[in-house]
């Protein structure tokens, strides 16, 4: 699976109709050796951190996980039910794979990792979240952020 | 997702992103892509398997050094474990039944197995209610019973208390079957849960009711978060 044909129906074709945004332009942004990187994971995951405030159908916003978080303190919160959460159950790293990220970094295969990751509910309309995307933008910046992992699930 | 590159790398942020659906990010475009043929919930593939893992994110992380773009590149590997585990056997706890004491008296028997899954992945993933398990067992007992319990938690309507806590019942009993012997998929899992225990039966059971009923946030629970696809063959 995620092959489409993989997938059951009626959910197959809600996807493959998804109605996706297209762009008129395609930005590239260029920047130093890999092993010079800061870099951010962003999921889609619904994570949160426990005691945070869970996401509802149509949330636009992202919740934000402190690198430090102990990863017995990262939940997930999205509502969709049509995907597997018995990984996440079983493995942060499956979805969020911080300790690799550090062991990139330790080996010198990345810079570093950024002081925070976060996390959106990616079963909003994506075009619902660009406030939210270009204010997450500068928030990543002011930590010196270059690169961003986006990992959905 | 590949959404969110496009508006990220147009405020000056290098992005690559896994893609778990081709077909939609094909259509988005996004700066770099790395498309992995694995069930959705599980981006980076395995549990549990961290050289897969790290071949996967190091593979997306390389799309950062790519001369131009969009670029979008298949990753070669299959998830190692999609086929299940033909040994593993489902935890002793499911009672038979589909009234109220047969849930409590089953949850009862996940609360006494849970701690130990715990304390050995130092970790759960339950929690989003805030509430115990034997409550939540309570809870939905109750509902059961044809009865309208208050949300157990004074912030959160009873709608958002019931999807939260339909998700932790479904952490409990998942963290306590995949804890071994044996390596579930996450197919043998959900089928067990679904189809042979009284939690599973009770969802459904809670299912029918409320969506042919006259809580219509109830009604959009039910038809819209809470019967996976692949499980709703169980309510025909």
């Amino acid at each position: 699976m995620a092959r489409l044909s993989d997938i059951v129906e009626p959910m197959r074709t809600r996807i493959a109709e998804l109605d996706c945004p297209t762009f008129d332009t395609e930005p590239w942004v260029t920047g130093p050796p890999l092993n010079e990187r800061r870099i951010a994971m962003v999921s889609s995951a619904g994570l949160l951190k426990r005691g945070d405030k869970g996401f509802r159908a149509g949330a636009d916003d992202y919740r934000e996980i402190g690198d430090d978080v102990a990863d017995r303190d990262i939940l997930m919160s999205h509502i969709s039910v049509n995907y597997d959460r018995t990984g996440f159950q079983q493995d942060l790293n499956l979805v969020l794979p911080r300790q690799l990220m550090h062991e990139l970094a330790d080996e010198g295969v990345i810079g570093s990792v950024a002081g925070a990751h976060y996390a959106f509910m990616g079963a909003t309309d994506p075009r619902e979240m660009e406030p939210s995307a270009h204010e997450l933008a500068n928030k990543l910046k002011a930590d010196n952020v270059d690169s961003v992992v986006l990992i959905p699930v | 997702m590949s959404a969110l590159a496009h508006y990220l790398e147009s405020d000056g942020l290098a992005t690559t992103l896994i893609s778990l659906i081709r077909e939609n990010s094909d259509k988005i475009r996004p700066p770099r892509a790395l498309w992995v043929p694995f069930e959705l919930g599980r981006p980076l593939g395995v549990p549990s398997d961290p050289a897969f893992q790290r071949r996967v994110l190091t593979a997306a992380l390389d799309l950062l050094s790519a001369k131009a773009g969009p670029i979008t590149v298949d990753f070669p590997e299959e998830a190692t474990d999609r086929h299940g585990d033909p040994t593993w056997s489902p935890p002793a706890v499911a009672e038979a039944g589909t009234d109220a004491a047969a849930l409590k008296a089953e949850v009862a028997a996940v609360a006494a197995l849970h701690p130990n899954a715990v304390k050995a992945r130092d970790r759960t993933v339950f929690g989003l209610t805030e509430v115990g398990l034997a409550e939540i067992g309570d809870f939905f007992a109750a509902l059961l019973n044809g009865e309208k319990p208050a949300s157990p938690r004074s912030d959160m309507r009873l709608s958002d208390f019931v999807k939260a806590a339909m998700e932790d019942l479904k952490s409990a009993y998942g963290e306590i079957a995949s804890i071994g012997p044996g390596r579930p998929s996450s197919m043998q899992i959900a089928d067990w849960f679904w189809g042979g225990t009284a939690a599973g039966r009770a969802l459904l059971d809670l299912h029918v009711r409320w969506a042919d009923g006259d809580d219509k946030r109830l009604k959009i629970v039910a038809q819209n978060f809470m019967i996976p696809r692949t499980q709703r063959h169980r309510l025909e």
